[in-house]
C-alpha cells in the first residue's frame, strides 16, 4: 500500500472488521507506520473501558412518574390516527375537504354573530369540574385533593408519610416556637 | 459483553447491502471478536434480542391501534436506554428526563408513520436524536449565539448518579471503576456533539455503522470518518488530562 488508507478503512480496522486483502494492505502499512499500531492499541483500550464502565442503559428518576406523565400527554392529545386509516385517507374526500372546511368556516361564522357572548361563568365551571391529580412515589402514601370554590381554596391531604425522626437535621434549623402560627403559615403552602 | 452488543445489533439488522462499497463487514458487528468460542452464549443472546425485537413489533402494531397501555410497556422497555443517551448528551438529569418524555411523546404522535423497517429502538434514538439537537440549537439561540459553557461543563457530570445501576464489586474496585467513569465521561463531554453522539451509539450502546447512520441522517463514510476522530479526539484529551 502506497497512499495512505483513508479514515473509513482505519476505523474497520481498529474494529478487526477489515478482511481480505483489504487487512492485508492494511498490515502490511501499519508494519511501516509502527505508530498506528500503538494508536489502535489505544483506542481499542479506551474503548473497551468505555463499554465496560458507562451503562448502555440507565432508569430514569421516577421511573413510573415518567410512564405516568407520558401517557397523560399522550391522552391529552387525540387518539393517534391508525397505518390503515392514514393510507386511505384519500379519495374523494381529499377533494371535498377544502370546500366543506370553507363552508363549515362560512357557517360557524354566521352562527357566532347572532348568538350572545357566552359568559366567563361557564369557563370557571369547566376548569372547576377538572380533577387533578396528585403523584406519590411511595405506594403507601396517598394524596387527596379538595377543591372549595366558593373560598377559593385547594387542600391537599397526604396521609400514609412516616413520621420525622427526631434526630434528623432539617436544612435551615427550622423553629418553631407557637404551633399554632406554624399552622397558620402552612395555608400558605397551598 | 461488548461482544453480544455487537452481534445482537448485527443479527437484527441483518447483512449490509452490497452497494454500500464497504464489504459485509461494513455493519459494524464484530469481525475479530465474533470468532471466538462463545458461540452458544451469543446464540442464547441472539435469540434474546430477536424475541425483544419480536415482541417489540406486536407492541407497536397494538400501539398503532391506539393501545395506550402496550405503549405504557415499550416507554417501559425503552426508557433506560432512550433516557441513558439524552443523559449523556445534554448531561442534565432533569433535562434528560424531559427530553427524554418528549421523545416518546414524539414518538407516540409519529407512530403512525412507523413502518417496521428498522428496529425500534433505532427509531427511538433517531427521534432521540432529533428532540437533543432541536434542544441545543435553542439553547444556543438563548445564548445569542454563543454555546452555553454549562452544557459542556464536565464538572457538573455527576460521578455517581443515584439511578445508576448497583454493581457489586470490592470497594477499591469499584472506587476505581467509578473514578475511572467520571474521567470518561468527563471526556466525553468535551467532545464536540457530532462527535459524543457517535461515540455514545457505537461504544456505549453498542450500534452498528449503518444503525448509527440512519439515526444521524448521515452517509456511512460520514459516520465512520466522525468516529475515526472522534476516537482520536477521546484519545487525546484522556492522555492530556
Amino acid at each position: 500500500m502506497k497512499i495512505p488508507p483513508d479514515e473509513t478503512t482505519l476505523t474497520l480496522w481498529m474494529d478487526d472488521l477489515l478482511e481480505g486483502e483489504d487487512l492485508q494492505r492494511m498490515e502490511a502499512w501499519a508494519q511501516q507506520h509502527p505508530e498506528l499500531l500503538a494508536e489502535r492499541d489505544a483506542i481499542q483500550a479506551m474503548c473497551q473501558d468505555i463499554q465496560a464502565t458507562l451503562p448502555d442503559s440507565v432508569e430514569p428518576p421516577y421511573p413510573d412518574f415518567f410512564n405516568q406523565r407520558i401517557l397523560t400527554a399522550i391522552k391529552e392529545e387525540s387518539p393517534a390516527p391508525t397505518r390503515a386509516a392514514v393510507k386511505n385517507s384519500g379519495g374523494i374526500w381529499r377533494w371535498l375537504a377544502a370546500p366543506l372546511a370553507a363552508g363549515a368556516m362560512a357557517l360557524c361564522f354566521y352562527l357566532g354573530t347572532q348568538t350572545s357572548t357566552p359568559s366567563s361563568g361557564i369557563t370557571d365551571q369547566t376548569v372547576a369540574t377538572l380533577t387533578p391529580t396528585v403523584y406519590t412515589p411511595d405506594i403507601g402514601v396517598q394524596a387527596n385533593i379538595f377543591v372549595d370554590k366558593e373560598q377559593d381554596a385547594t387542600v391537599i391531604v397526604i396521609e400514609g408519610l412516616q413520621d420525622i425522626p427526631d434526630h434528623l437535621e432539617m436544612a435551615g434549623n427550622p423553629t418553631v416556637a407557637d404551633p399554632n402560627k406554624a399552622m397558620v403559615s402552612n395555608e400558605y403552602v397551598y | 459483553m461488548n461482544i453480544f452488543r455487537h452481534f445482537t445489533s448485527k443479527g437484527i439488522q441483518g447483512p449490509i447491502p452490497s452497494d454500500s462499497g464497504l464489504g459485509p463487514a461494513a455493519g459494524g458487528g464484530s469481525g475479530k471478536k465474533g470468532k471466538s468460542n462463545h458461540s452458544l452464549e451469543i446464540n442464547q443472546t441472539q435469540n434474546n434480542a430477536e424475541k425483544e425485537a419480536a415482541e417489540d413489533v406486536e407492541l407497536v402494531r397494538k400501539a398503532q391501534a391506539g393501545d395506550t397501555r402496550a405503549f405504557d410497556i415499550l416507554v417501559s422497555k425503552h426508557r433506560g436506554k432512550v433516557y441513558a443517551m439524552i443523559v449523556n448528551m445534554v448531561k442534565n438529569d432533569a433535562d434528560a428526563w424531559d427530553l427524554a418524555q418528549e421523545a416518546f411523546i414524539k414518538a407516540w404522535r409519529a407512530l403512525p408513520k412507523f413502518e417496521g423497517k428498522a428496529r425500534f429502538s433505532t427509531w427511538l434514538f433517531r427521534i432521540s436524536h432529533n428532540v437533543v439537537y432541536d434542544w441545543v440549537r435553542k439553547r444556543k439561540i438563548q445564548g445569542d449565539g454563543e454555546l452555553n459553557d454549562e452544557i459542556f461543563d464536565s464538572e457538573n457530570i455527576e460521578s455517581g448518579a443515584p439511578t445508576a445501576p448497583h454493581q457489586s464489586a470490592r470497594p477499591d474496585e469499584a472506587m476505581e471503576r467509578q473514578e475511572l467513569r467520571a474521567q470518561l465521561k468527563g471526556a466525553i463531554a468535551k467532545l464536540s456533539e457530532e462527535h459524543r453522539e457517535v461515540i455514545l451509539l457505537r461504544e456505549v450502546q453498542g450500534l452498528d455503522y449503518k444503525e448509527i447512520a440512519e439515526i444521524t441522517s448521515n452517509s456511512l463514510g460520514t459516520v465512520m470518518s466522525r468516529l475515526h476522530y472522534a476516537r482520536k479526539k477521546l484519545q487525546t484529551i484522556l492522555t492530556t488530562s
